[in-house]
């Protein structure tokens, strides 16, 4: 008897029937028996689920704390596959980016019903402050030094060596096509979510097939990155989260995305951190590349249409009822004010 | 709104039910959220989005259909249209939406007139290079062709050289004559806009079953060899005047 044949698939909220399928992966994995604890459901993200938990193998004195992800079936951006995730976080391990260690991974839904990936539990809290209107919510000299860290990591993840590695293949992918294989990439999913037409949206994504930047290298994007993506602890980032839309690209593109103003909570400052002469400075010198200009307003334009796609995602999985997340509905009244924005910013 | 108000409601009452009451510790507490449950529902019953919010929506679309019909030629795609007092909410959230993939198809074509940068005649123009032999014609083969004016002509061909969609070169047999080829941005910019354009054709035959096309087709190539044939005799004189003293190139 096998293990799908034993028990049923769970449900993403059986916590004690995901327990029990992961124990029995975990010691198929390794040959040693496993003991989890409780799991916690982390109300974060709108697309892959993340529980932690505490596991104790065998003969383990303590025990470690573990973090499970997983990608329903109905997210965001289903179908998922852990596998890109998990390539990226070992092939950076090290490299200077502060990343969870990644364990384990599978795409085979027979598992947990869903593709999954496990990884350390790195100690620390997203820090998002509250504020009102034109003030970033940190102390300055917090705010200075997260900041600079921030910069740090992602032009330490901008530098990476991806090529030569087999999981990374570029498929025809070059400095010239990155900026345009990502149009197509969120084309298509406007096709799938859009419940109607939004003619700034098709004018904005007709604007920026017109005016393709070239890529200055090939680099990895992480492709979320901002506020409320990374752990802080006793004034140090311990890792840099949610990793789903890594791929290969321009870097500027990264930037594009951490510089949106609804990051800015309204200070003028690169996700309340950092003014953007002192972050596109500090950037520079470590990244090793001068940052084109007409490279970041292309790719603050792709971001706004990003962030819209999104949006209007969370409004489609919503109606379609895979999803009773009050957040959702929440994003879709963000739709219009991000189409005013792509309007302001265009004109 | 975004969300249907059913799926709003539904949605609101499953997350109270799932993901709220559960985690209520008191009496009290749990009541107000059943009582919540109870209202909405009873509102589900009776609530629709109002009309008046989705006419605030097409009003803008109207004013934009206002402000083009002066300036758009015959060809242009079909403008947003006015709502009618009879129609419902349904109808007319139907009709916002069409007339959001109206103005979709307007930027769609004013890019693809942008893209060749002119007229329709500039873009024929192009077309015309680029099925043409070795990519180039003479000006008064294009200004037949195209049936304009060799003034005119002079005029497409002077824009299309400055915006380097195409150039001016000696005639291949003969030095003193002009012949007017595309170039590689011209025949870049001539295959970006066809598809956009080709779309408004593809939509004024859709009514000709495939047998008819057929039909149209074969009576369409008997129309060309048959101008074939009498080209010999024919010049673009007889068909469009005489505007020989206008043409700079002969």
């Amino acid at each position: 008897m096998t293990l799908a044949q034993t028990m049923p698939l769970p449900d993403f909220t059986d916590e004690a029937l995901l327990r029990a399928r992961l124990t029995a992966y975990l010691e198929g994995e390794t040959g040693r028996s496993w003991t989890l604890g409780a799991f916690k459901r982390f109300a974060v993200g709108f697309s892959w689920i993340t529980y932690g938990f505490g596991a104790r193998e065998k003969d383990d004195v303590a025990e470690r704390g573990l973090i499970l992800r997983l990608g329903p079936p109905s997210g965001l951006f289903a179908p998922y596959s852990a596998e890109p995730q998990f390539a990226v976080l070992k092939a950076i391990e090290g490299s200077g980016v502060p990343v969870p260690k990644a364990y384990w991974w599978s795409d085979d839904k027979s598992i947990l019903g869903a593709p999954f990936f496990i990884s350390e539990r790195i100690a620390g809290s997203a820090p998002v402050p509250w504020v009102s209107a034109n003030s970033s919510g940190f102390e300055d000299s917090y705010r200075l030094n997260i900041g600079s860290q921030f910069v740090s990591a992602l032009a330490a993840l901008h530098r990476c060596e991806w090529q030569g590695k087999a999981e990374f293949q570029a498929e025809g992918l070059t400095v010239k096509n990155a900026a345009l294989r990502q149009i197509e990439f969120w084309e298509k999913a406007r096709a799938r979510w859009a419940l109607k037409p939004y003619p700034m949206l098709h004018w904005a994504l007709r604007w920026l097939r017109e005016h393709l930047p070239v890529a200055p290298r090939l680099s990895f994007v992480h492709g979320d990155y901002r506020l409320g993506n990374f752990l802080e602890q006793d004034g140090r980032i311990t890792a840099i989260l949610d990793w789903e839309l890594v791929h290969l690209g321009d870097p500027h593109e990264d930037l594009g995305w951490a510089f949106l103003p609804q990051y800015m909570g309204g200070s003028g400052l690169i996700c309340r951190l950092l003014s953007k002469e002192d972050f596109v400075a500090q950037y520079e010198r470590e990244a090793g590349f001068r940052v084109q200009l007409e490279s970041l307003q292309f790719y603050l334009v792709f971001s706004l249409v990003k962030l819209a796609l999104t949006h209007i995602a969370a409004v489609r999985c919503y109606e379609d009822g895979h999803f009773n997340d009050m957040r959702m509905p929440a994003m879709g009244t963000q739709i219009a004010p991000v189409l005013r924005q792509i309007s302001k910013v265009l004109s | 709104m975004n969300n249907s108000i059913e799926r709003l409601i539904d949605g609101m009452v499953a997350s109270l039910r799932q993901e709220i009451i559960p985690q209520v510790c008191t009496g009290f507490a749990r009541g107000q959220a059943f009582g919540l449950i109870y209202m909405l529902n009873s509102l589900r019953l009776r609530a629709e989005w109002s009309r008046e919010f989705v006419l605030e929506q097409i009003r803008p679309q109207v004013e934009l259909a206002g402000k083009l019909a002066p300036l758009l030629a015959d060809t242009a795609p079909a403008l947003p249209k006015a709502p009618t007092p009879e129609l419902d909410l349904h109808a007319l959230e139907a009709l916002r939406d069409t007339n959001d993939a109206r103005i979709c198809s307007l930027i769609d074509w004013t890019a693809a007139k942008a893209a060749i940068g002119l007229s329709e005649n500039a873009f024929h123009v192009l077309c015309l290079l680029l099925a043409a032999e070795d990519r180039q014609l003479s000006p008064s083969d294009l200004s037949d062709l195209v049936g304009t004016s060799r003034a005119n002509m002079t005029k497409i061909i002077e824009s299309l050289a400055v915006s380097g969609y195409a150039s001016r070169r000696e005639g291949k047999h003969d030095g003193r004559r002009q012949v007017i080829a595309i170039t590689e941005s011209g025949k870049a910019a001539t295959l970006a806009a066809l598809p956009t354009l080709s779309r408004p054709l593809k939509m004024a035959f859709s009514s000709l079953t495939a047998e008819e096309m057929a039909q149209l087709d074969a009576l369409l190539r008997k129309v060309v060899v048959s101008f074939d044939n009498g080209a010999l005799e024919l010049d673009a004189t007889t068909i469009f005047g005489n505007p020989a003293k206008e043409d700079d190139h002969g």
